[in-house]
């Protein structure tokens, strides 16, 4: 059997240590490979610098399971809404039960940024229903929920008693999301009736399914994925887990690049070696 | 009422009005319709809520029948039952979905396990790319340039060392991707509205499976 067979037809175990290895040593000592600031992540961080603090923004969450991912675009924006004192309120369209909590107690820390729940940040729990509970909700907001998701009456919070059933007193709607209802659902419910300003989050897998939203400003902005995230994150001078996750991707975008290179030219080889290159 | 009008025609006549009601609502500007229109909604809500517990009525019948008839695999149907009833009763102890046992196998057993088994897809995707993206033909050649182009824009190094790869790649997801997604998404929603006109008007009875 020639090298290039031998290349080709290389133990699968060999390419998964290779993979773990790559991904060990980026992950033990930061790089800091720089990385480009996409429009859309651009058009995300002026929106939300444009707001005054005391505005409302709508979080509509559709994501079940959950992934860093996922959710990192999320967490940083949310950062960056409380670094602006920005209220927000929250409600899930899937059971990943305590994806808020998770998210806003042990990833974002509003404390920190002195908001108070109830007062800053309320979360209404899930709404079942899929789209028809974000119609629900853009619709008839006090109608459909009473109490939040800690079974606490929601009359009891001063947030709540600013509110109205207007869905225009949102500035914007942020949509973390990989399930449906997802991005259709917030762009039907939300941006077609109302005219609501939406920014998606979620995985770079979601960059291609959104992109013509993005292009035709039906959707303001996007953070999808970890590259986005780190961006986002170096706008707003907080590196979090978007910048951590830069290299291992990095390191696993050029040991791609590497084994498809070598595969391909070991199939060249073989097919010039003609009918003598292989040994069975 | 006969059952066959129940199980047939009930259920398509009021498809039918509750659909119609619908659409109309959300053309016309009327406090009266949308008044109606909300609580259909929050009724649509309420019956969603009720499925997830018909769902878990639904599982435990098919999977206490695998086990009582021995069925092969049963041992993995007594396995998910006891999960799922141990997650329910967790579950409903005070304070709903947040006591500590709910909390301890959400934190600690789901929410690990989710992102671990999405992890392992990286080792078989990247394994599989290596045996089947080979230069054979035209159209596989095509994927395979475009895979590493936007591999390559995805990761930061890329972009950073050689940017023309992120201008390339920008524009294989702004141009080429967008124009592919549109004529999907177009295709989708036509699909969509040619199978609602077919439920509005009765012709289409898969939601009524079994009576239709």
């Amino acid at each position: 059997m020639s090298l290039a067979d031998r290349i080709m037809k290389i133990d699968r175990r060999i390419i998964y240590a290779l993979i773990f290895i790559v991904i060990f040593l980026f992950s033990l000592k930061p790089m800091g490979i720089p990385v480009v600031t996409q429009p859309w992540v651009i058009d995300t961080y002026k929106l939300v610098e444009s707001l005054q603090p005391g505005d409302k923004v709508l979080i509509c969450w559709s994501l079940y399971p959950v992934s860093n991912e996922q959710i990192a675009g999320a967490v940083v924006i949310l950062q960056h809404l409380c670094m602006r004192g920005i209220k927000t309120v929250h409600f899930q369209t899937q059971t990943a039960v305590d994806l808020v909590d998770d998210v806003m107690l042990n990833k974002v820390h509003p404390e920190s940024y002195g908001q108070v729940y109830g007062k800053d940040w309320l979360w209404l729990g899930y709404i079942s229903g899929l789209e028809a509970g974000q119609a629900a909700i853009a619709q008839n907001l006090k109608g459909t929920v009473t109490v939040d998701k800690y079974g606490n009456q929601l009359s009891q919070y001063s947030l709540w008693n600013e509110l109205t059933n207007d869905a225009r007193q949102f500035k914007f709607v942020l949509s973390p999301s990989a399930e449906t209802p997802g991005t259709a659902g917030v762009l039907r419910q939300f941006q077609i009736p109302y005219g609501l300003k939406i920014v998606e989050s979620g995985s770079a897998f979601s960059l291609g399914s959104v992109m013509p939203f993005y292009a035709s400003k039906q959707y303001w902005g996007m953070v999808a994925g970890f590259p986005d995230c780190a961006a986002y994150e170096k706008l707003i001078g907080k590196p979090g887990i978007g910048s951590r996750s830069t290299d291992p991707l990095s390191a696993m975008g050029l040991l791609v690049f590497g084994l498809l290179l070598v595969s391909n030219i070991a199939y060249i080889i073989s097919k010039l070696g003609g009918k003598g290159g292989s040994v069975k | 009422m006969k059952m066959s009008f129940l199980r047939r025609e009930g259920p398509l006549i009021f498809t039918s009005v509750v659909a119609f009601f619908l659409i109309i609502e959300y053309y016309i500007a009327n406090s009266q319709l949308t008044l109606i229109a909300t609580f259909l909604n929050r009724s649509a809500m309420i019956v969603g809520a009720f499925l997830l517990g018909f769902g878990i009525i639904n599982m435990t019948l098919i999977h206490t029948k695998n086990i009582i008839q021995r069925k092969p695999k049963w041992p993995f149907s007594l396995y998910l039952l006891i999960l799922l009833f141990v997650t329910l009763v967790a579950g409903l102890i005070p304070p709903l979905g947040s006591n500590y046992y709910y909390l301890w196998l959400f934190n600690n057993i789901y929410t690990p396990l989710d992102p671990a088994i999405f992890s392992l897809i990286a080792f078989f995707i990247i394994s599989t790319a290596f045996r089947a993206l080979k230069i054979r033909n035209l159209e596989v050649s095509l994927m395979l340039l475009f895979t590493v182009v936007v591999i390559l824009r995805n990761a930061p190094i890329g972009p950073a060392t050689f940017p023309p790869i992120g201008w390339l790649g920008d524009w294989v997801i702004i141009s080429i991707n967008t124009g592919v997604q549109r004529a999907l998404n177009l295709v989708v929603a036509l699909g969509a509205i040619a199978y609602g006109v077919r439920i509005l008007l009765g012709v289409e009875r898969g939601y009524l499976k079994g009576a239709g």
